[in-house]
């Protein structure tokens, strides 16, 4: 009977901590979940204006989704904007679904990795977010909708990531590798440039960051294209050959490496691309006996527009393909003593392109 | 029995003992010079053969001889020496006939069996291989598995425990060959020691007594019903028991991962059955963990799911006024009671409280906004997933251990369910059946222990 009666006692005791629910626990419904933020420099000196873009969840599955609410607070940091967003919307607010940061071109004049620093503090945040920066105001770009989007933002993230659209003239950057090349001495941050025309988003420039210098380089669609078939080795890419020959070569395979030689007189990176291909298009008539030379045009035009973007990027003062940090991996030294080294050397760095192209077709069955 | 004063005696205390039965039968004849007397309870004893071959012959030539010659040449018949009361009355209530004269006594066994002719299994069912389970006559029940294992090495022993008053024929079955002396030791043992509630009838409660010991939520003894699962336990070194008047024998000792083999498993193809083994223990994830991590996920960490799934989840639960775990448990609950329901209702009513309850029931509680529609999907999966695994004292096992779970996460997040799925895990490592290991995880084809002789 005693042992009943502690039993039963313990068991209501139980039950009843059940209707105690700590503030670990918070219904999904109870949550207001952001799924991009903007940040824009503030009216006041010193200030950031913070945009949230909130996700209003939509039980009726015939209605299209699409909606949501952008609320903006100015404060001298984002947390404390936050703060103050929290006190306007009746849900807490989540960021563990947020994907999309888009940052104002503006903000690059302070000091990036302090503007970033909440970002990486906040352990509901996730690291794979995606980063991209905006010529205007980030409002806009929050605020828009694509025809089509079913959810809030899901546009952006379907270009950025690989499960919608592969385009080699998209770069993803995700908040720890531009925190990684922010951080890191020898490799410079690159950020895409997100755009409005016509009512979408339109990625495809670039931005190359020195932190230290404040040394910044646009880079055209057409060598952001370049840029990224090498630096992530992209394989999807086109190469536009033009000339007295004119065709295109869809990429299929593609393959970088490079050698930093710094103990000879004059200091070189040896630069080897290996490319496989097939023609997608061309204004002439291939012939297939023709190959070899084709792919020695192609592999011709190739090195001279790498060592064109290598030059650019040289000149510029930037490193986003982190030679320094090649240069600083492989030499003995204090940071502070090689990255001086370094710097003495990359201005004047010569850079020989190599390339090897293979051609498997002329994509027509003759 | 020389002294007609002892039978006399005897057949007095006979008749006071069965007092108050209208089926005890006594009959007097008088055989040449010799008188005898028959006691039987004619409910439970097979008299046709005895009055046709041996009481008719006998009267007619009036031969006392004749009879006690007629009657020894009978099987099942076997003279006693010195018949006590006692004895004599546990053989009436066996359905045997005690027979006594004025020189000799004896008992003629012709026992009446009724029972139902075999029917189909009904709680183990597979698609191919044989399908009759067993009756409930213990004799068929030995007939069935004698008849799938021919081997000398099976033997069938009588066992009884101590004190028990309803004095049910108990009988173990093994192959000599196979079985661990040690089991059998510490079998007899538990059978002797099972005293509490002297009462019992069937296998299930026989199980019951062996592990009440330990207050077991998962089954550490398998039920079965099927003759070729029996008969292959008994090839693998196992024990079994069977209990007078129950169509089912206890498989001793069992695993954990027995009870999520169907006899099917033997019957399909290699990989068709590896598939529906895994299906089951994808069964039993999805039963015990779903509703658990359902409540972990949506008011804890919502960033485990995806966006798209993150908003219809809140968007179905936004006319939900209560939290998720409320939700859940209303469900559970609710498809508790029809499952319960439908196991008692007649088979042709059984369908249609389900559909009732099942269809109609979801759908209107997620119309009035009670629960969200993901929450009908997954108490859907859970109470479907639950019943692939094969053997229902699992099943139910599982059942309860949902709720563990989900308590758990309720309280503290999927912390919870991580630190409950660990310690079922390490209850199961705990667990024994019969002294061998339950959580065992790979099965050799004739482990070392169960090998005769090697266990010491």
């Amino acid at each position: 009977m005693k042992i009943n009666t502690l039993f039963t006692s313990i068991l209501m005791l139980i039950l009843l901590s059940l209707t105690l629910t700590g503030c670990g626990f918070k219904d999904i419904d109870k949550r207001n979940f952001v799924l991009a933020v903007g940040i824009d420099p503030g009216e006041k000196e010193e200030y950031v204006k913070v945009n949230l873009k909130l996700a209003i969840p939509n039980a009726e599955k015939t209605k299209e989704v699409r909606d949501f609410t952008v609320i903006t607070e100015e404060a001298k940091t984002i947390a404390e904007a936050v703060r103050i967003i929290k006190s306007r919307v009746d849900k807490e607010i989540d960021f563990g679904q947020l994907k999309t940061i888009i940052l104002s071109e503006e903000l690059l004049e302070r000091d990036l990795q302090s503007v970033l620093d909440w970002f990486i503090r906040r352990r509901d945040i996730q690291q794979i977010s995606y980063v991209a920066l905006s010529k205007t105001d980030t409002i806009n770009i929050l605020q828009l909708s694509p025809k089509g989007e079913k959810i809030p933002s899901n546009n952006i993230l379907l270009t950025f990531s690989t499960t919608g659209t592969k385009s080699s003239y998209v770069t993803t950057v995700q908040l720890y590798q531009l925190r990684r090349a922010l951080v890191e001495k020898g490799t410079d941050p690159i950020l895409p440039i997100i755009e409005i025309v016509q009512e979408k988003f339109r990625v495809n420039k670039l931005k190359i960051i020195n932190g230290e210098k404040e040394n910044m380089l646009d880079l055209t669609p057409e060598e952001t294209k370049l840029f990224n078939s090498i630096f992530n080795e992209y394989k999807m890419g086109t190469i536009v050959i033009e000339g007295k020959l004119y065709f295109i070569v869809a990429l299929d395979k593609m393959k970088t490496s490079y050698k930093l030689v710094t103990n000879t007189e004059k200091p070189y990176i040896k630069y080897d691309i290996i490319m496989k291909g097939f023609i997608e298009e061309s204004e002439t008539e291939l012939k297939s006996e023709s190959l070899p030379k084709y792919e020695k045009v192609t592999s011709k035009n190739m090195e001279k527009r790498v060592q064109n973007l290598f030059e650019k990027l040289q000149e510029a003062g930037v490193d986003p393909f982190g030679f320094g940090l090649r240069y600083r991996a492989t030499h003995r030294g204090s940071k502070e003593e090689k990255m001086e080294k370094w710097n003495a050397i990359y201005p004047d760095i010569e850079f020989r392109v190599n390339v090897k192209a293979e051609i498997t077709g002329t994509g027509i069955i003759e | 029995m020389r002294n007609s004063n002892v039978k006399v005696k005897l057949n007095q205390r006979l008749q006071e003992s069965f007092k108050h039965n209208s089926d005890f039968i006594q009959k007097s004849y008088q055989i040449g010079s010799t008188n005898i007397d028959i006691f039987y309870l004619s409910t439970i004893t097979d008299t046709k053969m005895f009055y046709s071959d041996i009481i008719e012959p006998s009267v007619s030539q009036d031969s006392s001889k004749v009879f006690k010659n007629k009657l020894s040449a009978t099987e099942g018949f076997s003279f006693k020496e010195q018949p006590t009361i006692e004895a004599s009355v546990q053989d009436i209530l066996r359905g045997h006939m005690v027979i006594l004269s004025d020189q000799w006594a004896g008992v003629f066994d012709c026992t009446l069996y009724k029972t139902l002719p075999l029917t189909e299994t009904k709680v183990e069912k597979t698609i191919v291989g044989p399908q009759t389970g067993f009756s409930e006559d213990i004799d068929i029940n030995i007939n069935l598995i004698r008849h799938r294992y021919h081997n000398n090495g099976l033997k069938i022993k009588d066992v009884s425990p101590k004190d028990q008053t309803t004095k049910m024929r108990l009988k173990i079955l093994y192959d000599d060959n196979k079985v661990a002396p040690d089991l059998l030791d510490k079998l007899y043992e538990e059978m002797q020691s099972i005293q509490k509630d002297k009462f019992f009838q069937t296998a299930e409660e026989l199980n019951q007594r062996i592990i009440e010991k330990n207050k077991n939520i998962f089954p550490t003894i398998m039920i079965s019903e099927r003759p070729d699962r029996i008969a292959y336990n008994i090839y693998k070194g196992k024990v079994v028991v069977l209990v007078e008047g129950s169509p089912f024998a206890l498989i001793i000792p069992s695993t954990f991962m027995d009870f999520f083999s169907s006899m099917s498993d033997f019957y399909q193809p290699y990989w068709v059955s590896r598939f529906l083994k895994i299906l089951r223990y994808l069964g039993l994830a999805i039963s015990t963990t779903l509703p658990a991590a359902y409540v972990g996920f949506t008011s804890y960490n919502p960033e485990l799911f995806k966006v798209e799934l993150a908003l219809s989840i809140a968007g179905s639960r936004a006319p939900v006024p209560y939290p998720s775990f409320v939700e859940v448990f209303l469900m559970l609950i609710m498809m508790e009671m029809l499952t319960e329901a439908s196991i008692r209702l007649p088979k042709t009513i059984g369908p249609t409280a389900t559909t009732v309850g099942g269809l109609i029931l979801g759908q209107a509680a997620t119309e009035a906004g009670l629960v969200s529609n993901i929450m009908i999907i997954i108490v859907a999966s859970v109470a479907i997933s639950n019943f692939v695994i094969p053997i229902n004292q699992m099943s139910f096992a599982m059942r309860l251990e949902k709720y563990y779970l989900l308590l758990l996460t309720a309280v503290t997040g999927l912390i919870g369910l991580i630190v409950g799925l660990m310690s079922i895990i390490l209850y199961l490592t705990h667990l024994s059946s019969m002294g061998n290991p339950y959580f065992k995880l790979t099965f050799s084809e004739t482990p070392n222990y169960l090998k005769k002789g090697t266990y010491k």
